[in-house]
């Protein structure tokens, strides 16, 4: 065997390892707490709070978002909603004055495309809450989430809290694309839960977090220049040392890519997006300064490069270089395979068993079981059951996802060091 | 705006009490790590010295049959003794098919250890001896015993890119036809390291991979999959797998 990919091979495994044990003795450490734990939705007072709600090109999917603003459980005058038409080409426009027709706690600003962050920028300049949410028009928030998440933010009553991360999960999820990645959200959930307990959170999702308005605004806003605002003002404002804190039981429904290419530009934008923000904050990277969310976080999202660069590069060695070798030779018989495979039956004794790689295929299972056991524990977390959309989904979400995901992520650090190369 | 940049270096700088730093978490999970990949290796040893036992056992077996077959031909040629004719066949049959399984088992084992040339060689010129004396009494047992049998011998190297296809033909001639086909395979990297490979290089004059000898007849290059059909049935009496 190749001793350079062993050698990646086992270091992938042992850091890959490692960090799911350190996640492991958060998750048991806080298990009790966890179990016990809801979040109140009985409010001391109501803050005045600003919704933004940036939109392009969203005719299909904007009505269902507002109207999950106007059944949130939180009185009417101390909400103001701030649609943003960011230039939008198709009917976005008419369905939005349709909707919001005769609500005067409903703004509409419109202007010629100039992305999401400048939308937000210029919502926030005329925000009047003391918090403002942003919400992404093809999200959809659940009548009690905002209390919730305000009265985290009492609970806390921490003037240097910034940001309330709310609980993802994937809107109606309908083809078998969409079910996998209800289960990611699912886990991404309870992940985040746990990194919430080490103030590590790193991203400020889209899809109705709420921030401290002075805080953002004296940070100057969000980053027109990125392009996933919402994990660069998350960075940002663990660099200046503010907290970020997930609301876990405050759910929000967003609608995954149904199809493969759609899927790919999301999160091409995503991981580019990552990188580009981990490059430009990297001064936390395994900085004391920044506690846990230095030492821990920041290493392990840049080890996670390293992480998908050998994931791939070993599941090109083990499965489709031979596959395609074995492709080569059943072309030689003209794929007559009954009478070929014969011969895997014979051959299948006690030595096929003790020629595995028993110390690499122990950590493999280890890392399976542990995979297991978060995803259980991600369920029962979310509230939910794991048959909900059949067995199937679970399949390719444990053989296969992390492949593509990780492929998705090697070619989006392949833009990201062509981008750099153009710019130096 | 220079108050500002020292206002955000001071807020930078200053150590935040509400940041944690969970060393002990480091720490257990490293040990944890530490002792997993203890006991996967613990656990890797104990089965590599099964595979050991299992490979010597393997090579013993091996011997002691190689032994019998020779008594038994030599029994045959000294007594002229046709009836222990289908005994011969018999285990030669057995031996060789457990000689193709069995080897390849060990070969592999020992492709897989790293690190480890010389025991690899080792195998390896052994399996090809084997191949070559097995093959020298199933040419002799067709001839005294009469028996209903096609022996070939398979020329090949690690780097000939077309030999991989040849031997998925074999394999599945082999198992359609299983007995009535014997394949020998040798390898030719073996060269400078086996006079026997040698001599058998220079006795059928090998000069391209791979080549086959079917009965006594050389081919070289590819033999397609129809061909192969076509040469090893004409050397059989009755093979019904031959009939359509």
């Amino acid at each position: 065997m190749n001793l350079f990919v062993s050698i990646i091979l086992w270091i992938s495994y042992i850091l890959s390892l490692y960090f799911s044990i350190f996640l492991l003795l958060v998750y048991f450490d806080q298990k009790k707490l966890f179990r016990k734990e809801k979040t109140e939705t009985n409010l001391i007072s109501y803050p005045f709070v600003s919704i933004l709600v940036p939109a392009y090109n969203e005719e299909k999917t904007i009505e269902k978002t507002l109207r999950s603003i106007d059944q949130l459980e939180y009185p009417k005058e101390k909400i103001e909603v701030i649609i943003i038409n960011d230039g939008s080409k198709d009917h976005t426009e008419e369905v939005i004055q349709n909707v919001i027709r005769g609500k005067p706690e409903y703004n509409l600003l419109s202007h010629q495309n100039r992305g999401k962050a400048a939308s937000l920028n210029r919502a926030l300049a005329l925000a009047k809450g003391e918090f403002f949410a942003c919400l992404d028009a093809d999200s959809f928030v659940h009548p009690l989430t905002l209390r919730k998440m305000v009265a985290l933010y009492q609970k806390e009553n921490d003037p240097s809290v910034a940001i309330i991360t709310p609980a993802m999960k994937v809107a109606d999820p309908k083809t078998i694309l969409q079910k996998i990645q209800w289960l990611e959200y699912l886990v991404m959930i309870l992940f985040s839960r746990l990194t919430s307990t080490l103030h590590s959170l790193y991203v400020a999702p889209g899809p109705f977090s709420i921030y401290r308005t002075e805080i953002i605004r004296s940070l100057g806003g969000f980053d027109e220049k990125n392009i996933t605002e919402d994990q660069e003002i998350a960075y940002r404002v663990q660099l200046r040392q503010y907290k970020i804190k997930q609301c876990f039981d405050g759910y929000v429904y967003t609608t995954a890519p149904a199809k493969l290419r759609p899927f790919y530009r999301q999160r091409r934008r995503w991981y580019l997006g990552s990188v580009i923000c981990l490059h430009q904050y990297r001064e936390m990277i395994a900085n004391k300064r920044y506690g846990d969310f230095g030492l821990m976080q920041m290493v392990k999202n840049t080890l996670g490069y390293f992480l998908a660069v050998a994931g791939i590069t070993i599941s090109l060695y083990y499965i489709f270089l031979p596959l395609m070798r074995v492709f080569g030779r059943m072309s030689a018989i003209n794929f007559d395979l009954i009478n070929y495979a014969v011969s895997f039956k014979s051959n299948v004794n006690i030595f096929t068993f003790l020629l595995m790689d028993f110390k690499l295929l122990f950590l493999v299972l280890l890392l399976f079981i542990i995979g297991f056991i978060f995803f259980y524990a991600a369920h029962k977390n979310a509230e939910e059951r794991i048959s909900k959309f059949g067995w199937l989904p679970i399949i390719p979400y444990f053989a296969g996802y992390y492949l593509l995901k990780g492929t998705i992520l090697l070619i989006s650090l392949g833009q990201f060091s062509r981008g750099k190369k153009m710019k130096w | 705006m220079v108050d500002q940049h020292k206002n955000d270096t001071e807020q930078k700088t200053k150590e935040k009490s509400w940041r944690t730093i969970s060393t002990d978490k480091y720490i257990i999970a490293g040990i944890i790590t530490a002792l997993i990949f203890g006991l996967g290796l613990t656990l890797g040893l104990i089965l590599e010295d099964a595979r050991y036992g299992l490979v010597q056992q393997v090579n013993q077996d091996q011997e002691v049959r190689y032994q019998s077959l020779q008594l038994q031909y030599l029994f045959l040629t000294t007594f002229h003794n046709e009836n222990s004719c289908p005994i011969l066949a018999a285990t030669l049959q057995e031996t060789i098919t457990d000689l193709s399984n069995s080897l390849n088992d060990v070969i592999s084992y020992e492709e897989k250890k790293t690190g480890n040339d010389a025991k690899k060689i080792t195998v390896e010129r052994r399996y090809l001896l084997d191949n070559l004396r097995y093959w020298l009494l199933a040419k002799e047992s067709k001839q005294k015993c009469n028996m209903d049998i096609v022996p070939v011998i398979y020329f090949y190297r690690q780097e000939c890119e077309s030999c991989s296809g040849q031997g998925t033909i074999l394999t599945y001639y082999k198992n359609l036809l299983e007995d009535k086909l014997l394949v020998f395979p040798v390898n030719l990297d073996l060269v400078e390291r086996e006079p026997m490979a040698k001599i058998i290089q220079s006795q059928y004059n090998v000069t391209q991979f791979p080549t086959l000898i079917i009965d006594n007849t050389k081919y070289e290059g590819v033999v397609d999959k129809d061909q192969m059909k076509e040469i090893i049935c004409s050397s059989l009496r009755e093979a019904p797998q031959c009939q359509n």
